[in-house]
């Protein structure tokens, strides 16, 4: 019995990973094609990125140093997004939820930022290596309301296991709490005002600049993964209303997948079209300011409201 | 202030050190002085009468004369005026007192000077080369006349590049050769300790063209027009139009009214092309794309209004010496003013949403520095002198083309930062938009085109400046044999602001650089006919090619 709980939950899992894998690349593409409507453009077809990504993938594996960290923080990058995805709820069921709670998963989170800056090290150009200083700062600015937020619901609904948290009672904290997570959201997913760790256009791509084919495929890949992840957890966490009523898990699913694409639409994209990059000091300034109002949750959680 | 006022207050610093005085007309002074009275005399003129310096100019007379004329050109700009000082060197003596520790202004000036025509300025506090290649061979100059336009010295061996050593502690971060935002060669060295710049260097001039060179050997009067408009791609017509006004000036050409009034359109309707290109950067330079696209969606119908016009959407062919190539018909005014209208209204909701808009504020405002006196002692002209406080417009100041008659807002804004420097280019796209309009209604009837029968005698001199979209571009000629000119002078705004850089962008952080030195439009392929001085760091390490091939 055990052994068939646990194949099923594995498979589940994988199913997990293989969504993420599949659908993050229609999100991005999704995402650049609204940018291009407000740019005035036709923009590049939605499936744009899968052509992009199966392109790089195709491409030669070039090296700039000989060093086996930059072969290896690419898929560390990956993989621990995966393993995020592993086990968090994606309908309201967390497959591989034995194997970890919302404290592995933020764990699992700074694990791919911090495979990012190992990467921008590695390549020891001066852009990646501001890049790679850059992300670290980006993490500490948005990872402390990211936590605050999932302890606001974990107090709420006295658990740290995902599959639990997903029906927590909403609240006065958790309302907070969402406005917090949906301020931070632009942060966690690193795009306009603070894609300041690529910085194209002062950085030339910071961490990525040295990247070239496969390599930078899979951190592309990572990266829109990471995207739809964020996206995610608010559903899960903060909007479960929204998926609950539906009786069937393969709908919730699905369900699920239609609010992260609206969510990235209608919040990340549009934010994305109309602001500037700002600077290293404002992005820190931000984040503090958000996680003031993360705190503001936590206290009324602990308040029980 | 007078010439004649001018002239006195010269004759009284430097004596009989002043050998001649010739004023013509009431808005040009020609002064020839002894060599070694050339710092006096600078410094009566730029710390005494507030004159600014423009440029300065070494011309080859050795063959007529047995001497190079060394030429100092300032603009007097509250009395509507231009001075060239002049003075001549021999060749066993090619060097003159260097004015760059008075005038901070003139310190690329003097190096071309040397690596062009091998007359060197003593005492220049950074004298490495500016303009040749670094592989370039001692004791040759292409400017001299001995050097034939189309010469390819052999390269010199294993020569020293001169960079400048970052101060203790702090990292270099590359930006070029190829300007990422620009798509231009120059190579900025940003000195950073963290985030924060404590330093910068320069290399440009990566693709010299040449040009003064072509126009004084190899060129005619009117053959000239078309290869100087194309010194810059996006302000080109601001060149020929210079040029021909200083020949014009030179051999006292009257031009007809109607042409001066075309020119004037062609002027604004380029200054709008330039300044929305330049928005559009702008934002890009910052990431908000928005602005990029959306700019430059709005440019297009311009663009296409100039083909219709001209011929062409940029570099329009439309001067000569005399006047101007093609006529603007009554047919026209319509097309035109529906054009402008509709830019005028979109332009204006632009610039209700980038004044409400307070991420971009965040950007702009109170970065990139630069004072007001610094903006004076650099010699910035255009919109980075305007941010800055400083109300210079040639086109109020030294009337050109159908100016003397029209009304010109100038925007001046007080902030010196990027925000200011970005307002002052966003209101003056409105106000072209004025001044093409009042052009058009008053635009008499007439030629085109003068009548020139005579051959353009040798030896006269003209100075003239246009209000590019970037600054005040200034072009000087010195009427020669054989239908072209002896020497023919460029000096381009970028030229000027591009020496504002190291104030402004030191004490930033390094995410403020591209936008800094974006804020002042620079105009690589203008230069390319740029160092930065370190403001902290004045030590220089040679570096051989050895070495940097080592590096690599």
């Amino acid at each position: 019995m055990v052994n068939a709980e646990c194949l099923r939950a594995g498979t589940f899992a994988v199913g997990n990973m293989l969504l993420v894998l599949l659908v993050a690349p229609l999100l991005e593409g999704v995402v650049r094609k609204l940018r291009a409507v407000v740019h005035s453009r036709k923009g590049p077809p939605v499936v744009q990125p899968y052509i992009d990504l199966l392109k790089l993938l195709g491409k030669e594996d070039l090296r700039v140093s000989g060093n086996a960290a930059l072969s290896l923080a690419p898929l560390v990058f990956l993989s621990a997004i995966l393993a995020a995805a592993a086990i968090m709820p994606l309908g309201g069921y967390a497959p591989a939820s034995c194997a970890g709670d919302i404290l592995v998963f933020v764990g699992l989170l700074a694990l791919a930022g911090g495979a990012l800056a190992v990467l921008g090290l590695a390549a020891r150009s001066p852009f990646s290596g501001l890049g790679a200083s850059r992300e670290v700062m980006v993490m500490l600015a948005g990872e402390p309301v990211l936590v605050l937020c999932l302890f606001v619901a974990a107090l709420r609904g006295q658990t740290l296991v995902f599959a639990e948290l997903t029906a927590v009672p909403p609240g006065l904290s958790m309302a907070v709490a969402a406005a917090a997570y949906l301020l931070a959201l632009q942060l966690f997913v690193a795009k306009l005002p603070f894609d300041i760790t690529e910085a194209e256009t002062e950085l030339m791509g910071g961490p990525l600049t040295e990247l070239s084919g496969p390599k930078l495929a899979v951190c592309q890949w990572g990266m829109f993964a990471k995207q739809f992840l964020y996206g995610s957890l608010f559903v899960q966490v903060f909007m479960p209303w929204s998926i609950r009523f539906v009786p069937v898990a393969g709908v919730r699913v699905l369900l699920n997948l239609a609010w992260v694409f609206v969510l990235n639409a209608a919040i990340v994209s549009v934010v994305a079209v109309v602001n500037p990059r700002l600077r290293l000091d404002q992005t820190m300034r931000y984040g503090a300011a958000v996680a003031m109002v993360a705190a503001l949750a936590l206290a009324y959680a602990v308040m029980g409201t | 202030m007078t010439a004649e006022q001018v002239s006195e207050s010269v004759r009284a610093r430097i004596g009989d050190a002043l050998l001649e005085c010739t004023p013509a007309g009431e808005r040009r002074l020609y002064l020839t002085i002894e060599p070694h009275a050339l710092a006096d005399a600078t410094d009566e003129l730029c710390g005494n009468l507030n004159a600014r310096f423009v440029v300065n100019s070494a011309t080859d007379q050795r063959e007529q004369a047995d001497r190079f004329l060394l030429s100092y050109f300032f603009a007097l700009d509250e009395d509507d005026g231009y001075i060239a000082l002049h003075t001549a060197v021999p060749e066993e003596e090619a060097t003159v007192a260097s004015i760059t520790p008075t005038v901070p202004g003139a310190n690329w000036s003097e190096r071309e000077m040397y690596d062009l025509m091998g007359v060197s300025a003593q005492g220049h506090p950074d004298p490495r080369r500016l303009v040749v290649p670094d592989d370039w061979p001692d004791g040759v100059y292409p400017l001299r006349c001995d050097f034939e336009a189309s010469g390819k010295p052999e390269p010199a061996e294993d020569r020293a590049v001169p960079m400048k050593q970052p101060p203790e502690g702090s990292t270099v971060v590359p930006i070029g050769p190829y300007f990422p935002t620009q798509k231009e060669p120059a190579s900025f060295r940003i000195f950073v300790d963290g985030e924060t710049v404590v330093g910068s260097d320069y290399r440009g001039f990566y693709n010299h063209r040449g040009v003064e060179k072509l126009g004084c050997s190899e060129l005619t009067y009117n053959q000239i027009p078309f290869i100087a408009e194309r010194i810059c791609g996006i302000c080109g017509f601001v060149h020929s139009t210079v040029y021909c006004q200083a020949v014009e000036e030179a051999a006292q050409i009257e031009v007809p009214r109607r042409a001066r009034y075309i020119r004037t359109i062609l002027l604004e309707l380029e200054r709008m092309e330039s300044h929305m290109l330049w928005t559009g950067v702008a934002g890009h330079i910052i990431s908000f794309d928005t602005i990029l696209m959306q700019t430059w969606r709005m440019r297009e119908p311009l663009m296409w209004l100039c083909e219709r016009l001209t011929g062409n959407r940029k570099t329009y062919g439309m001067n000569l010496v005399g006047g101007v190539r093609r006529d603007i018909p009554e047919t026209a005014h319509e097309d035109i003013l529906g054009v402008v209208g509709e830019i005028e209204r979109e332009w204006r909701m632009l610039l209700s949403a980038i004044e409400g808009d307070s991420t971009l504020m965040a950007r702009l405002k109170d970065v990139g520095h630069l004072a007001r006196a610094e903006a004076i002692v650099r010699c910035a002209v255009g919109p980075t002198a305007r941010g800055s406080g400083l109300a210079i417009d040639a086109r109020v100041d030294h009337p050109y083309a159908a100016y003397d008659e029209l009304h010109v807002d100038k925007c001046v804004e007080s902030g010196c930062d990027n925000l200011a420097r970005v307002m002052v280019r966003l209101r003056e796209v409105l106000v072209a938009i004025d001044v093409i309009r009042e052009a058009l209604e008053t635009m008499p009837a007439g030629p085109v085109q003068a009548e020139i029968d005579e051959e353009i005698p040798a030896g006269r001199e003209g100075m003239s400046a246009v209000e590019a979209p970037r600054g005040e571009v200034f072009h000087w000629v010195l009427t020669g044999q054989d239908n072209r000119p002896e020497r023919w002078r460029v000096r381009a705004p970028t030229y000027a602001n591009l020496q504002s850089v190291p104030p402004m962008i030191a004490g930033d952080t390094l995410a403020d650089v591209p936008i800094g030195i974006g804020s002042f439009d620079p105009c690589f392929s203008c230069t390319e006919r740029m160092a930065v001085v370190d403001t902290r760091d004045g030590s220089v390490r040679e570096m051989t090619r050895e070495e940097i091939m080592r590096r690599d």
